[in-house]
């Protein structure tokens, strides 16, 4: 009998501690990207339902765009602004990992992803959706045209297209960058000569993806019918357009140019609430959040989910596009940025 | 101003007491932040790589260029319509000054697009660079005149005298107003040295500033601590050029400000010139509302504040309730900006030398790189119980550290034309130093701290860069929703931001033209 | 020099109407004050006149040249303001010689222009000195100086003694007097001082509620009688008592002498007294008449009286077909003799009576 009580009472103490010590026990920061929606979309429906679930609350805290919010990260790397990171990609996981800020954890669900993706990810972090940067073209400006809309990348260096060529600036510029490692990827140290002959070919540089799409892309008013952009791009300008249910998409990609993106999501090093931090990045990896990352994210998700139709009738995703590692664009991205900016003029 | 006698000076309790907040927060909030965060990423590998490259220093050189080619421009234009504004009576005065302040918020990619429609050939370099800094500062310079006090008497003793208009403006108007002007132009010149937004957009790999360099190397291409000698570099040629200012700048003139008579024919020309310029890339705003896909369409309009993209699929943020949080945001930096102007102004006028100091402690967030700042912040306030990297009063606050010194300005400007024998009178009647102080300084103050006011809510509704460095959970701000608009693919977004760029500037000038009214109200 | 000629001014402000009526005329060389209480319009009058405020209705001339419509830069006319709006950036120099520098004068002529000014006025020396750093009585004297310069053609002055002490108030108001009398400038001067107008000008007008008055119509109202000695006692008791050391009332020779006083036509009671003597002034081969004391009673200074019976006075003399009228004048009060046309002789002195500085001064009748 006493004993009993005693260990009730131990129990219940134990339970008070534990609970009551664990400050993040029922709560979680998830730190994103500024385009992650804090409220509102499909995407909160389901954390709201993984909040059911399992009495964790997840508050999304806004870091502003990804190069920032990994550069935050390195500074208070040991003393993290949240529990979980989304949306480091493979252009600054180098950076990253190198400033010790996760805790490793791969999720076990990532042994059904992609070989080439989970691989990326070293073994510290979970790969948790894709994008691809493509060269996108206006359909109706090639219809109207001569020109049969170019099929690879040495096209684009071809005098037959001759300004109809927008790209960013991959000094300032995300797409910009992954366009410029799409050219080293794919042809390796001729992409000097590549890019001479696209200068050749009187390319526009913009500073910014909004200044080429909606600035420069005929589609916008421009006179560029070919501009840099994601793959997403296609099935967005339907879905957005006048008509969701066309059955040709006003915008292409030239799948030859592809490069692709890979976002991550990671336990933050000194994170006071590891075991949840893990559950969670379970949970966005799960079928359930991945399901709505298409529609919300204007990215692709790395789960087996089915596609809406949209995607499925208008979405090039190829297979495996050409890409480097991590490592190697930490070490070479400044001096091929230098390289191209002395190029370019 | 001229010291008091020991004897009749405030106590040093007072004086203490004023300096105090302004300088710990000056302290606080910007010196520490930047001295821990070049503590923990500066090395001396990235000092002496950063310091022997030529390219730092041609970009130093390019940055001060481009700021002082700029702040002359802004001046050269702004001139004329500040002085016909500040001595003219007419219908709709307000109105024009909120017309200047609401261009102020627009969001750069936003005047960018409208510059680079605007310049034949849609160049990049120092061209757009000034002609964009020049529009979106002429506000400065022309609020800043207009509601400097105005010679009338002096002016009627001169053309007495024989002297012609442009004689007597050039022999007297603007000798007079040369203390404000300069100080004007400083906060102009500072300003056009930190400028990111339009530097990043129109500027090119060679015409580039300190601070679009800082965020390539920080942010971009992670190399922190090159990032932060480059603020360091920053940061130092802005002292140095704000102490020059401080020990030089003049004291005004005492003199009143005199009755404001009609609009001359030229005088009116001047304004709706000056009207017009300012006005073009508001035009393109509007006329950027109404285009989807390059058609006419008013579905920009009609969902305006919808968070829906189409039926079942949201945008993920709320444009009415960034409206909110962006004139709640407005109205606590506002505040903030008037509490911390005002303590430095009585601390001016107690003690004119620790005046200098604290002035120019406020001075300071015009000189930092918003990026440096921001980062800064975050690692100074993150462990408990200042762990207040993601609490919602960081963004007022922030926006109050770089509102303030507009606040200040033509406040301190028309305290050093504080006649002395009046604070004698009222110490020979009786009042006490601190009372004394107070009843002869409120007066003088209070009417340019009340338009500076609206400065603060110009700058606040507008801010961008600062704002984005800091992290948040939901509460954002109607520039960051109206950049998040602009970065979509597809549908009426594009349109839909342009046209909330337009409530922006029509919720500034509303707020602004309540709070001139104020003052004139005082003024009477 | 040139007359200032005002008719039928009417100045609105706003929709008020400040002048309903303004018409009189400045001869050439003399001075004419202008007196009214606060807010009677003056400084809206001299403002008009320098065409810096708009009018209804009337003219403005100068000597033929009708000014009217002609904007302020080329009327060349002065103005003192109250205030003296020195230009604080400007030192004195500079100040004194803005107008001429707009006329486009030689470094040289400016120079010289300037320190002729500085001595006139008695600042010589001063012009580097900076304008913040002067006196009330120092600021006005450039302020002067400076409208002087440009040799305008008339000069306004705004309230120019108004807001200075008392002893300064009275030195002040004898140089200014001296310096208008020596450069022969045709003046309008403004105040709300009965005591200075009197003494400053040869016209006094009175402006109250928007109507200007003329002078003659002031100055024809006094009744100008004769008395007794007894009756001249009484009020120099009441007058000199309080300004002098003595109690002594009684001047030699009293029962020889002529007592003039000036009567208010509507009360009959005597407002100032004179006595007039019939004496030669020492060795001079001249006749003379002598006046030996003025007084008025202090709320009517400043009206007319003295005046008044300054010249019944020379009418006496005239009459008595003596060569000159002289006295032995207070300092204070030269400015009203000079005024009126009389001179100083010989150097100032001390009277033994009342222990203040005194000179001579004549007008001459042949």
């Amino acid at each position: 009998m006493n004993t009993r009580i005693l260990t009730l009472a131990a129990t219940a103490l134990l339970a008070i501690i534990t609970f009551g010590c664990s400050g993040g026990a029922d709560e979680l920061t998830l730190v994103t990207y500024s385009s992650f929606p804090a409220a509102d979309t499909d995407l909160n429906d389901a954390l709201a339902a993984f909040t059911e679930e399992t009495g964790i609350t997840v508050n999304i805290l806004n870091a502003g765009d990804t190069g920032t919010m990994v550069t935050k990260a390195v500074l208070a790397s040991g003393n993290p602004e949240g529990d979980v990171m989304w949306g480091v990609d493979n252009t600054l996981l180098s950076r990253a990992t190198a400033a010790d800020v996760f805790e490793p954890f791969v999720a076990e669900a990532a042994s059904t992803f992609d070989d080439q993706l989970v691989a990326l990810g070293n073994g510290i972090v979970t790969p948790v959706d894709f994008g691809d940067v493509c060269v996108n073209f206006d359909r109706a400006w090639f219809d109207n045209s001569a020109l049969e809309p170019p099929t690879t990348l040495d096209a684009l260096a071809d005098p037959t297209y001759a300004s109809l060529l927008a790209v960013q600036h991959p000094g300032t510029s995300s797409p910009g960058l992954a366009f410029l490692l799409s050219t080293i990827a794919r042809l390796g140290d001729g992409w000097t000569t590549y890019w001479e002959d696209l200068v050749t070919n009187d390319v526009l540089v913009t500073n910014d993806w909004e200044e080429a799409y909606y600035g420069a892309f005929t589609r916008a008013g421009g006179d560029r019918p070919l501009v840099v952009s994601y793959g997403s791009s296609p099935p967005f300008e339907v879905l957005y357009g006048d008509d969701p249910t066309a059955s040709v998409a006003p915008t292409g990609v030239v799948e030859d140019t592809c490069y692709r993106q890979v976002e991550f999501a990671g336990v933050l090093r000194g994170t006071d609430a590891p075991d949840e931090a893990r559950q969670l990045i379970e949970f966005l990896v799960s079928a359930d959040f991945q399901q709505h990352i298409p529609l919300n994210l204007y990215v692709f998700p790395v789960a087996d989910v089915a596609l809406d139709q949209v995607f499925i009738d208008h979405a090039v995703i190829p297979d495996a596009p050409p890409a480097l590692t991590p490592a190697d664009i930490d070490a070479a991205r400044a001096s091929w940025v230098e390289q191209w900016i002395s190029i370019t003029g | 101003m001229d010291q008091h006698h020991r004897l009749n000076r405030p106590p040093r309790w007072f004086t203490t007491a004023v300096t105090t907040p302004p300088a710990a927060i000056a302290l606080g909030f910007v010196i520490v932040p930047v001295a821990m965060l070049s503590a923990q990423a500066i090395s001396i590998e990235a000092l002496s790589t950063t310091l022997s490259d030529t390219r730092t220093w041609k970009v130093l050189g390019f940055t001060t260029g481009q700021a002082l080619i700029s702040t002359i421009a802004t001046v050269a234009l702004g001139l004329a319509p500040g002085l016909v504004i500040a001595r003219s009576d007419f219908r709709g005065r307000q109105l024009v000054l909120s017309l200047f302040a609401a261009v102020f918020v627009m969001p750069t990619v936003v005047m960018a697009a409208g510059v680079r429609a605007l310049l034949p050939g849609d160049p990049t370099g120092l061209v757009p660079i000034v002609v964009a800094h020049t529009l979106f500062n002429l506000a400065i310079i022309v609020r800043g005149i207009a509601t400097a006090p105005v010679p009338l008497d002096m002016e009627h003793a001169a053309t007495v005298l024989g002297a012609r208009r442009l004689d007597v403006a050039r022999t007297i108007t603007l000798p007079l107003l040369r203390p404000t002007l300069i100080g004007l132009s400083t906060v102009v010149f500072a300003l056009c040295f930190t400028s990111f937004g339009i530097v990043r957009i129109l500027g090119t790999t060679t015409s580039t500033t300190l601070e679009v360099e800082i965020w390539r190397e920080t942010i971009i291409l992670g190399r922190i601590d090159r990032g932060v000698v480059l603020a360091i570099v920053q940061l130092l040629t802005l002292v140095v050029g704000l102490a020059l200012w401080l020990v030089i700048r003049r004291r005004s003139m005492p003199h009143q400000h005199g009755r404001r008579q009609p609009l001359s024919r030229q005088g009116l020309l001047i304004v709706v010139g000056s009207c017009l310029v300012v006005l073009a890339p508001i035009i393109a705003l509007i006329r950027g509302s109404f285009l989807v896909n390059n058609t006419l369409s008013l579905s920009g309009w009609r969902n305006l504040f919808s968070n829906s993209i189409r039926p079942g699929l949201r945008l993920g943020f709320d444009p009415a309730q960034a409206l909110l949080t962006s004139l709640t945001t407005a109205a606590l930096a506002t505040m903030f900006a008037l509490i911390i102007a005002t303590l430095v102004v009585a601390a001016t006028a107690s003690s004119p030398n620790i005046g200098r100091i604290v002035d120019g402690a406020a001075m300071l967030p015009l000189g930092i790189s918003a990026i440096t700042l921001g980062l800064g912040l975050l690692i100074t306030f993150d462990v408990p119980p200042v762990d207040w990297r993601a609490s919602s009063f960081m963004t007022p606050l922030g926006h109050a550290l770089i509102a303030t010194p507009f606040v200040m300005r033509p406040a301190i400007g028309a305290l050093s034309a504080l006649n002395r024998r009046q604070v004698h009178a009222a110490a020979t009647l009786g009042a006490q130093p601190i009372r004394a102080l107070a009843n002869t300084v409120v007066p003088i103050v209070a009417i340019p701290l009340l338009s500076g006011a609206g400065f603060a809510v110009a700058i606040s509704l507008g801010e961008f860069g600062a704002t984005s460095m800091l992290s948040r959970s939901g509460g954002e701000t109607l520039p960051i929703i109206i950049e998040r608009l602009l970065s979509r693919t597809g549908g009426d977004f594009r349109a839909r931001a342009y046209g909330l760029s337009i409530i922006l500037a029509s919720a500034t000038m509303g707020m602004v033209i309540a709070l001139d009214t104020a003052a004139s109200r005082r003024q009477r | 020099m040139s007359s200032l000629r005002v008719n039928g001014l009417q100045i609105s402000r706003g929709n008020l109407p400040v002048i309903s009526q303004a018409s009189f005329e400045v001869a050439h060389g003399s001075t004419t004050v202008i007196v009214g209480d606060s807010g009677s319009g003056k400084s809206t009058l001299l403002a008009a006149v320098a065409g810096l405020i708009p009018i209804d209705s009337g003219s403005i001339r100068l000597d033929d040249r009708d000014i009217t419509t002609t904007p302020t830069v080329q009327r060349n006319i002065g103005l003192v303001f109250q205030d003296n709006q020195l230009f604080p950036h400007l030192n004195v120099a500079d100040n004194i010689e803005y107008g001429l520098r707009r006329q486009g004068a030689s470094r040289a002529e400016c120079n010289n222009r300037v320190n002729e000014l500085l001595d006139l006025v008695g600042l010589t020396g001063f012009g580097q000195r900076n304008v913040q750093d002067l006196s009330g009585g120092e600021a006005k004297r450039v302020a002067l100086a400076r409208s002087l310069a440009p040799r305008p053609e008339v000069l306004l002055l705004d309230e120019p003694l108004t807001g200075l002490d008392e002893s300064l108030h009275d030195r002040l108001l004898h140089d200014l007097v001296a310096v208008l009398a020596s450069s022969q400038t045709t003046a309008l001067w403004v105040t709300h001082h009965r005591g200075e107008a009197s003494l400053a000008g040869e016209q006094l007008l009175t402006i109250r509620d928007g109507v200007v008055s003329s002078a003659e119509t002031a100055r024809r109202a006094w009744d100008i009688r004769v008395v007794s000695p007894a009756e001249t006692f009484a009020l120099r008791r009441e007058v000199l008592r309080s300004n002098t050391a003595t109690t002594d009332v009684n001047f030699d020779g009293d029962d020889a002498a002529i007592h003039l006083v000036a009567c208010d036509p509507t009360g009959g009671n005597t407002v100032a007294i004179s006595s007039w003597f019939q004496r030669n002034r020492p060795q001079q081969p001249v006749t003379g008449l002598q006046l030996r004391g003025m007084a008025s009673s202090p709320e009517f200074r400043g009206t007319g009286a003295a005046q008044a019976l300054l010249f019944a006075g020379i009418d006496l003399g005239r009459t008595l077909h003596v060569d000159e009228v002289w006295a032995r004048a207070r300092d204070t009060a030269l400015g009203f003799y000079l005024a009126h046309g009389f001179e100083t002789v010989g150097d100032g002195y001390v009277d033994d009576h009342t222990g203040l500085p005194h000179h001579d001064v004549v007008l001459p009748l042949r």
